[in-house]
């Protein structure tokens, strides 16, 4: 989950890193009741949700970086040929 | 006697073929093959498979979604309820992570590859570092590192994807340019700023010893700004500002487009 939010899933995944946190909150609340493989569904429900949200979240900054380096070739391959033109 | 011997035999068969029919419709009723989740789940799989993007960039996240859809599979008619919708949702998380991890590898590799593209036009920051490097004699604390220490700079380098970085005698130096920007820099970084400057505040986490100097080039103003909102995000990043040293190289820079560019330096 920690991971996650290093990633900034919060701005890139925020449906999955909230999943993560409710997941994580079923966890501890089957803790307090002591239903241990509660406990265990949900962990692991967490874990893999957070995990989801890094990947996410690392999807989206890769595909805005890559449109943004994309926008500043395209310019200056227009500006090339604008160049070449004069 | 016959007759009651008669009764009973006719009793008999009557149960058998009762016994008979009920075993025919329980294997009517009975689904054949898997159950729709798990149907559902395989044809997800082979949605990804057939994406070539995923498929060449699948890597272990595919082959652990892989696993998982083929244990349940083998094991959806054993399971008890519970372990079967624990089996579903954890599949189905690993499908959509292995999706999500080779659309990334793929958006990375399209950016390292239209970033070459992009210096092939001549935009690329090697000309202004080899530029700069040659206009700015070396202070003494910018001699060339050592053998080791240029190792790990390599090392802490492969872990900036899509930064336009390179290592030579200053450093690691990561450049950022307009691009990186919003507006003049006082309106923060783009996303893809953020996400450079989110990779260097991760190295720079797990590398206590090193420092950064943030250098703006240009007039003051932009540049300034710029570099303060490079400062300030890996401030709010968890990086000590004591690690970063601001510098303004106004009088020493660059002639050309490269005036306003942020270089990051980092050092052990």
């Amino acid at each position: 989950m920690q991971a996650a939010e290093r990633d900034d899933a919060a701005r890139y995944a925020p449906v999955d890193l909230d999943e993560a946190h409710a997941m994580l909150d079923n966890a501890l609340h089957a803790a307090d009741a002591r239903a241990w493989t509660d406990v265990a569904i949900y962990s692991e429900r967490a874990k893999v949700s957070g995990e989801l949200a890094s990947a996410r979240s690392r999807q989206q900054r890769a595909e805005a970086a890559t449109a943004e380096i994309r926008r500043s070739v395209d310019a200056l391959q227009a500006g090339n040929l604008d160049g070449g033109v004069r | 006697m016959n007759a009651s011997k008669s009764n009973s035999i006719v009793s008999l068969r009557r149960t058998a073929l009762s016994a008979a029919l009920l075993g025919l419709v329980a294997c009517a009723a009975a689904p054949h093959g898997p159950p729709t989740d798990v149907v559902r789940l395989q044809q997800e799989q082979e949605r990804l498979h057939s994406d070539p993007r995923i498929a060449a960039n699948g890597g272990a996240e595919l082959a652990n979604a892989d696993a998982a859809v083929a244990t349940l599979v083998q094991n959806a008619r054993t399971l008890d309820a519970r372990e079967y919708r624990q089996g579903v949702y954890l599949s189905g998380k690993l499908l959509q992570i292995a999706e999500a991890s080779a659309l990334a590898r793929d958006a990375e590799l399209r950016g390292e590859r239209l970033g070459l593209e992009r210096e092939r036009l001549g935009a690329g920051g090697t000309r202004h570092a080899v530029a700069m490097t040659n206009g700015e004699p070396l202070r003494r604390d910018d001699r060339a590192p050592l053998q080791d220490d240029r190792e790990h700079l390599f090392a802490m380098q492969r872990q900036l994807a899509n930064s336009e970085s390179r290592v030579d005698e200053r450093g690691l130096v990561l450049r950022l340019a307009d691009y990186n920007f919003r507006g003049g820099g006082h309106d923060g970084l783009t996303a893809t700023g953020e996400s450079a400057l989110t990779s260097l505040a991760r190295v720079l986490g797990d590398e206590p010893h090193a420092s950064a100097r943030i250098v703006a080039f240009g007039d003051r103003g932009v540049p300034g700004d710029r570099a303060l909102a490079v400062r300030d995000y890996l401030d709010a990043h968890g990086i000590d500002p004591s690690r970063l040293d601001l510098r303004s190289a106004r009088d020493d820079a660059p002639a050309g487009d490269a005036r306003g560019d942020v270089l990051i330096i980092v050092r052990e």
